[in-house]
């Protein structure tokens, strides 16, 4: 008998644990799974979508339009994106200039920054707070070495002053690299980089670059280069020329 | 026995309480524990450093392909130094990239433990070069000397995300020689070089 009731109190225990499961499933599939789904399968992770001119290694610079995001998608950011141009040297320095949002530190707008790598010391993002971007629209970037002393100046908006200057770096030239990147999955790399150009020599810019090409995608399969021109590219999730990590 | 003695209705009642007693808790206790055993994945905390990824291969160099320490130099046309330690030396090259155009010359040591990157150099004075870097950078870095020759060395996570390798870089015989090493301190660097003498 007593292995009977013990029998009835495990099944009667059994069947509210499955009408309380069931409940949940239920609340959760018909309620709020699309958000918590989306929520689930938001995870910290680094991404790059990055294309470089094949064409010219020796660039001493690297301009073009960059687009803003919207608001909508600046507004709900979950960590850091950043959206640049740079020149990448041997040893893994390089110069680099553009925009970037973090809302985690403080950075809830569109934000214009400078970075440099030097022997492998990161100056750390440089924002520039003085000058305004607005959302949804493209503006102008530029990072150069117009005095072939190791010294880059980057630029925005076609200012005539640069809004800061590198310390003496190893190289007055470098690859010229285009950049979309993001540090948490759910957020957007989308982006349009458009009259991409770089300098073949101090001062002397080319109409495009010379062979626009993908260099890396990380982003596992979700989002996209793609080149259209060689002048213009821009990141999508509907078309994949770029090899993997 | 005495429960056989219960009557067959009090029975149901109770099994009835039972079952929906416990329903009640699953479903209610069961979004708590969902989002307890979530919550990792939401909570994130990055610093603002944007970083492009810069290569894409295990090449130091940009558009550099693979070859042996021979053929390298024949390739750059200048003698290429091996060091000769338990960190670095011919039984633990791993690999050699060379850009004959720049004539740049790459060795990986131990899978990628450490690595040193040589070619003509591109300053004229190394020493006035590297107090710049020492006055310019707010990572912790020293010169140091090598046969009255200045070395550059440069203190592993002292820059702004504690992320820099360690590197040491000096001039030899007109190549920029640059050692740096994510798995291996100043010392050790020092200590390769010294052997590549």
């Amino acid at each position: 008998m007593i292995r009977r009731k013990s029998g009835s109190t495990a099944t009667c225990v059994l069947a509210g644990c499955v009408l309380g499961l069931a409940t949940v499933g239920v609340a959760l599939f018909t309620k709020t799974a699309p958000s918590l789904a989306a929520a689930d399968s938001c995870v910290t992770h680094h991404t790059n979508v990055e294309g470089y001119d094949k064409g010219l290694a020796d660039a001493f610079g690297n301009k073009g339009y960059i687009y803003i995001n919207t608001s909508s998608v600046i507004g709900s950011l979950h960590d850091d994106i950043a959206r640049s141009l740079a020149v990448i040297f041997p040893n893994g320095d390089d110069v680099e200039v553009g925009w970037f949002a973090d809302p985690q530190a403080g950075y809830h707008n569109p934000t214009v920054y400078a970075e440099w790598i030097n022997h492998g010391v990161d100056s750390g993002t440089q924002p520039d707070t003085s000058f305004s971007l607005s959302e949804n629209s493209d503006v102008r970037f530029r990072v150069e070495n117009v005095g072939d002393n190791d010294i880059w100046r980057f630029v925005v908006d076609g200012q005539s002053s640069p809004f800061n200057y590198s310390p003496t770096m190893e190289y007055n030239y470098g690859q010229p690299l285009t950049n979309s990147e993001h540090y948490n999955s759910c957020d957007s790399l989308y982006t349009d980089m458009y009259d991409l150009s770089d300098a073949s020599s101090p001062g002397y810019w080319q109409s495009s670059y010379t062979n626009l090409e993908c260099y890396i995608d990380t982003s596992v399969n979700d989002w996209y280069f793609h080149k259209i021109s060689n002048s213009e590219l821009d990141v999508t999730q509907t078309s994949s020329t770029c090899p993997g990590p | 026995m005495r429960s056989m003695l219960v009557p067959q209705h009090r029975l149901i009642a109770r099994r009835i309480v039972l079952v929906v007693t416990t329903w009640a808790v699953v479903a209610s206790l069961g979004p708590t524990v969902l989002w307890a055993a979530t919550r990792n994945d939401r909570t994130t905390s990055v610093p603002a450093q944007n970083e492009v990824t810069l290569t894409n291969g295990a090449s130091p160099l940009l558009q550099a392909r693979a070859t042996t320490v021979a053929q390298a130099q024949e390739a750059v046309s200048f003698r290429i130094p091996v060091p000769d330690t338990s960190t670095a030396s011919r039984s633990t090259l791993t690999r050699t990239w060379v850009n004959r155009g720049l004539r740049q010359v790459a060795l990986i040591f131990s899978g990628g433990k450490l690595t040193i990157t040589m070619w003509p150099v591109t300053y004229k004075n190394p020493l006035l070069y590297f107090r710049t870097f020492i006055a310019e950078s707010h990572a912790k870095a020293a010169i140091k000397y090598l046969h009255g020759r200045p070395v550059l060395v440069i203190s592993p996570h002292t820059d702004r995300y504690h992320s820099n390798p360690a590197w040491v870089e000096y001039v030899r015989n007109g190549i920029d020689i640059n050692v740096y090493s994510h798995s291996y301190g100043t010392a050790t660097l020092l200590a390769d070089i010294k052997s590549m003498e």
